[in-house]
């Protein structure tokens, strides 16, 4: 098993000091934050204030946390998860985040008419991302946003790998036939 | 522009490649907010002592160091001006068992690790390897970019204390010289693979590293700010071992720390070769 999220004890509260709580921090914002802007679609400050209330509420429980520090990822991702599943039976259906072309990176090399391209192309796939169950949504973000082994999105899940590759592969599917404009 | 090619549906690997692209990153409010987070503040904000708390990140700062400086030597060591190398194909063999070194407390920021892999490629310019076949435990952390030499770093982690996995691709040129120094009795093994777009690789593949025993007597009893030249001695008994090799105008470097030892074997790292992609 991954040592992502299995609750292997490695000492008394190994997350308990500031230190080992701002290590875990700054090694794992950027993924959280993705994490929650992928399931929620932004906007930006809603995912920023989740994200910021995530490590609050972890740093309240994190003399809780008996698990490796690696283990620290997904005990991160689920308390964010919740506060997502919350913070979405209050909010308005989605509309694109305002800055939305700050989401994305540029593939290097592309011409100036496949920028605009990849651009009209990414604003569809966000929506239709976001129109996915829930759970079919969270693979995609665990898979590309955060780039996780199908091993470990499995894991995380507690989904047998070769259903997690093949639901992968049929969501993709979907995404295509349904893609508007033909 | 082309109507009919702005709505045309992409095939999967498209969408795939779109997917990918998504790389949201918080905002200053975002960091200003998170500057103010109890734990950012001092060791005492935690209920331990401050003497505790500096002896612990004074630990963590050599840790930090000799990580660095292994690393350094192993791909981005800059020119040193006088010294010697004999080349053997991709690695860089010197010629003695001994290299200087100037070291310089505090040390200087190392890579910085806070990149995805899209973000590395953009930065890059040519498409970067992840590869799918890791070590027991290992798990991708982040990706860096050193625009100097045009390399990307992929850093690895593992639960296991000395343990440690980084991937460095970088676009061949003059640079490229300055990786993969070894001591000058490190045997170099030549390994065959084939690589996941089908073609057969021959690669180097070194046990041992660069170490500097007296590193932490040194810089403990130290001012903040010094400047010590040391002789790093290349130990053959290390628990490292790295596998250095070219493909299509793109030096591949991977250097892997076994603290357990059981992993120090070619195949180890032929796997990890082969599973990049």
């Amino acid at each position: 098993m991954s040592p992502l999220w299995r609750n292997t004890p490695a000492g008394n509260a190994p997350l308990e000091s500031a230190e080992a709580f701002s290590q875990l921090y700054e090694r794992s914002h950027l993924q959280v934050f993705r994490y929650i802007y992928g399931l929620l679609g932004g906007p930006r400050q809603e995912v920023e204030d989740l994200t910021a209330e995530t490590f609050t509420r972890a740093w309240k429980a994190r003399r809780r946390f008996e698990g490796s520090e690696q283990a620290a990822l997904g005990w991160l991702l689920r308390i964010a998860r919740n506060l997502v599943i919350d913070h979405s039976r209050r909010q308005n259906p989605l509309s694109l985040p305002e800055d939305f072309e700050n989401l994305l990176v540029a593939p290097a090399g592309q011409q100036p008419e496949e920028q605009v391209l990849h651009r009209e192309q990414s604003r569809v796939l966000w929506k239709m991302l976001h129109i996915l169950p829930d759970r079919q949504r969270e693979m995609l973000v665990l898979r590309y946003m955060l780039g996780w082994r199908v091993k470990d999105i499995g894991e995380f899940l507690q989904m047998p790998e070769n259903t997690v590759s093949v639901n992968i592969r049929r969501i993709l599917s979907r995404l295509r036939r349904d893609w508007p404009g033909e | 522009m082309d109507q009919r090619k702005s709505f045309a549906k992409p095939d999967e690997e498209a969408i795939e490649t779109l997917l990918r692209a998504f790389q949201p990153r918080p905002g200053e409010r975002f960091y200003a907010r998170m500057a103010g987070a109890p734990w950012q503040g001092t060791a005492a904000s935690a209920g331990a002592t401050p003497r505790s708390g500096r002896i612990r990140l004074r630990r963590a700062g050599l840790a930090a160091l000799a990580l660095v400086i292994v690393l350094a030597i192993f791909f981005t060591l800059p020119p040193l001006q006088g010294t010697a190398y004999n080349f053997f194909q991709l690695f860089r063999r010197r010629d003695s068992d001994t290299l200087p070194l100037v070291l310089r407390t505090p040390s200087p920021p190392g890579p910085d690790f806070s990149l995805t892999i899209p973000e590395a490629e953009a930065l890059a310019g040519f498409p970067v390897r992840q590869a799918e076949n890791l070590p027991d435990g290992f798990v991708f952390n982040a990706a860096a970019y050193d625009p100097e030499r045009q390399a990307v770093m992929l850093d690895y982690t593992s639960p296991l204390a000395g343990n440690f996995l980084r991937i460095v691709q970088i676009k061949m040129d003059e640079s490229t010289l300055n990786v993969g120094s070894i001591g000058a009795s490190a045997p170099v093994r030549l390994v065959a693979f084939q690589n996941a777009q089908g073609a057969t690789i021959t690669g180097e593949y070194v046990t041992g590293a660069w170490s500097l025993p007296s590193i932490s007597t040194a810089l403990e009893h130290s001012q903040p700010s010094l400047t010590v030249t040391m002789q790093a001695s290349w130990d053959p008994q290390a628990n490292i071992h790295m596998l250095l090799w070219q493909s299509e105008g793109i030096l591949y470097e991977i250097i892997h720390a076994d603290a357990t030892a059981q992993q120090l074997h070619p195949d180890t790292l032929i796997r990890i070769a082969e599973s990049m992609r």
